[in-house]
């Protein structure tokens, strides 16, 4: 059994104001539901930032420049100290961390009667410290942008939250310490020339840093592409409103938008059928099924793959005499292995094999070029007729514009300026995923660039004599994949089950229906989902994972119903409470209205309403206006929990 | 929550195994050092730890059998 809650924590010395705060409901308990109200400015990012840090022990690492940006602004302030009180399974356990800014040092105590009092760093109990990792603690104390990714095909956060649950991610972290002892072994090793060594090392590591480069232009590209089409067909939307908005074109120019709908989906079955056409080279010229039908019979004749696969040398090896006739010693015997990868590789002879069946297939296929022409002069009317009906919505937009509409001739130019991007931003990726002959360091082929960092490490293991301990690994690795693809595989099914009866139970009113886990949530005929929609199945997925089992964690949520509308707010408000043992939202004031109210006026839980304000001229004067009850007060920042103070505060007026 | 996965990692460890040709007691080096982590009594922080265990994994592994 794991049950963690938050009982409070307390802050001072950095950028959020000095306070102290407790998460208990007026009965003693932690409060089911705690709302803190903060708003902009009061440093929220920082108090976030100091909680995942607390919980974590990730603050050891951090920067110099990251622990100055921590720095209260005000006043010479040497120390920061951040504690957090946790409640595991009834116990406390707190976490200090404590900065000093001068000489950009962090150190951590913990205390608890779990580990026996207090310990100097950030010592977790056992059985907690599993769970206490960046890669987890981005589960529940939650990031806005993460419940988009867990539905956005570009990104795999769905996935990689089962692998942080689960503790996947330890398969891989054990091949990455497979690869790293063969690597420091063949290091370590006298074999070869140390001048060529060196030069393979040091081409090793511009190589590493290049694809870690190319990696991160990639990324880059796709999510910049994405953010361009979102931009376009918002921008599409606009210009098809406004320009419909004109009496006088209205009834062309939305006949002209169907038909180039219509148009453009012929197109894209059009190219279908012509990419199926030239992928099969019986259609494509008659020479090539010939000579295909000839490499097949060669192969035949020499009687390959089976002669001289890599298997026979192996099995040539455990043999007392040799074909020749020589009898076959211990040295003789581990040469032969030795010299057994410069032959077929049983993959090679797999892929022979393949292609012999595949090319006995091809005969019988009929030569077609005629099927082969009519596909591609389909697809090209197809593309004129399109282009045509384009050319007359273009001509629309543009007599629009010549008359003077302003708006509209700036829209048009977002949207080129846009796709232009975009094209631009496809010949890149495409160039990122396409091998190429050229010096892999110079080039932008992130395929060639792994090829030619796996071709190093072998010349490396050959020349420093671990070749079998390299060998090694890579069962090793291969064993692990398999261990990591299957056990995902099954805890996928599970956990769609339970994930998809959450949806059903806790959004009975919304027609949303899971389809799959792949790397993301992969919705039932929905290509997209609404901030509303997105934002439940975030919390509903999140929750499934966090309540496994006999495991409960909070959910930490910032600005928990965000900019979605009112209706959908109220929806969120019910089912919330349902989701999780313990809710802790920061809110700011306009969130109050139709969420927070509302998850109050309808569920029975103990809820806890604690306003977090920076002392300024205006929290003064509001605060002594209204005498509310003050449960903190510091230098720089006053904790109030009062119902009225925190329903009626509003900083619009600031 | 990792008993789950352990779970599922003894079911599946010994076909895994010994479809790369390998020994039980792999399977259950494997098994034992996964185990170990996911508990939280090792971490791959200590690296004598780490080394003393790809030893052991290392050497029951045999590289003859079409590698």
């Amino acid at each position: 059994m794991m049950d963690i809650k938050i009982r409070g924590w307390s802050s001072k010395g950095f950028r959020c104001p000095d306070v102290s705060l407790d998460l208990l409901s007026d009965s003693g308990d932690i409060a089911d539901v705690s709302f803190i109200q903060m708003p902009n400015g009061t440093g929220k990012t920082t108090t976030l930032t100091l909680l995942r840090a607390a919980l974590s022990g990730e603050a050891e690492n951090w920067k110099n420049e990251e622990i100055k940006q921590l720095r209260k602004h005000a006043g010479i302030v040497r120390l920061g100290e951040f504690t957090l009180h946790l409640d595991l399974n009834g116990e406390l356990l707190s976490f200090q961390l404590v900065v000093d800014f001068e000489n950009c040092e962090v150190t951590y105590n913990t205390s608890s009667p779990l580990i026996g009092g207090t310990l100097k760093g950030w010592s977790p109990p056992n059985s907690l410290k599993p769970f206490l990792n960046t890669k987890f603690i981005k589960l529940f104390i939650f990031d806005g942008e993460l419940a988009e990714k867990l539905l956005n095909d570009e990104f795999s956060e769905a996935t990689e939250a089962i692998d942080a649950l689960f503790q996947l991610y330890l398969i891989n972290d054990i091949k990455f310490e497979g690869q790293d002892f063969w690597k420091r072994t063949a290091k370590k090793s006298s074999g070869g020339s140390q001048k060529k060594r060196t030069a393979l090392e040091q081409e090793l590591a511009n190589l590493e840093a290049h694809k870690i480069e190319l990696i991160r232009k990639k990324n880059i590209g796709i999510e910049k592409r994405k953010n361009n089409s979102d931009r376009i067909h918002k921008l599409t939307i606009k210009i098809d409103s406004r320009i419909s908005s004109v009496k006088k074109y209205r009834n062309d120019y939305d006949e002209l938008r169907e038909s180039s709908k219509e148009a453009e989906l012929k197109v894209l079955d059009h190219a279908k059928n012509s990419i199926d056409a030239i992928r099969n080279p019986a259609y494509f010229d008659e020479k090539i099924t010939r000579q295909f039908k000839q490499l097949k019979d060669s192969l035949d004749t020499l009687r390959l793959p089976a002669n001289t696969s890599q298997q026979f040398f192996i099995e040539l090896s455990h043999n007392d005499h040799c074909v020749c006739g020589r009898p076959i010693g211990q040295d003789e015997k581990a040469s032969i292995i030795h010299h057994s990868s410069k032959y077929l590789s049983n993959e090679i002879a797999g892929f022979l094999n393949s292609l012999k069946v595949q090319i006995s297939e091809l005969e019988s296929s009929n030569f077609d070029q005629i099927e082969l022409e009519r596909s591609v002069n389909d697809l090209s009317t197809e593309l004129d007729n399109r282009d045509k009906i384009n050319v007359g919505i273009r001509r629309i937009s543009q007599l629009l514009q010549d008359s003077g509409d302003e708006e509209l001739k700036e829209l048009e130019k977002e949207r080129t300026d846009l796709r232009n991007e975009n094209l631009t931003l496809d010949k890149l990726l495409i160039e990122l995923d396409t091998e190429v002959s050229t010096d892999p360091l110079t080039s932008r082929s992130i395929i060639s660039v792994k090829k030619r960092i796996e071709s190093i490490n072998n010349e490396i293991s050959e020349i420093s004599g671990t070749v079998d301990l390299k060998k090694k690994i890579e069962i090793l690795d291969k064993i692990l994949d398999s261990v990591y693809s299957i056990s995902k595989e099954e805890l996928k099914i599970k956990i769609l089950n339970k994930f998809r009866d959450r949806v059903s139970s806790t959004l009975p009113f919304n027609p949303i229906s899971i389809e799959s886990i792949e790397n993301h949530i992969k919705l039932e005929n929905q290509d997209g989902a609404s901030a509303g929609q997105t934002l439940s199945i975030a919390y509903c997925y999140l929750t499934t994972l966090l309540h496994w089992g006999t495991q409960s964690f909070p959910l930490v949520v910032d600005s928990p119903s965000g900019k979605i509308d009112f209706t959908v707010r109220r929806e969120l408000a019910k089912f919330i409470p349902e989701l999780t043992d313990q809710f802790i939202a920061f809110v700011i004031p306009p969130e109050i209205n139709h969420f927070v109210d509302e998850m109050k006026r309808t569920s029975s839980i103990k809820t806890k309403s604690l306003t977090v304000l920076r002392k300024t001229e205006y929290s003064d004067t509001r605060v002594s206006q209204a005498n509310p009850n003050i449960v903190d007060e510091t230098i720089d920042g006053y904790v109030i929990d009062d119902e009225t103070f925190f329903n009626n505060f509003d900083l619009e007026e600031e | 929550m990792s008993n789950l996965v352990l779970e599922s990692i003894e079911k599946t460890m010994e076909n895994i195994v010994k479809k790369h040709n390998q020994s039980d007691q792999l399977a259950i080096q494997i098994q034992s050092w996964i185990r170990a982590l996911m508990n939280g009594h090792e971490s791959l922080d200590n690296k004598k730890d780490v080394v003393d265990r790809l030893k052991v994994i290392l050497n029951q592994i045999e590289v003859n059998d079409g590698y």
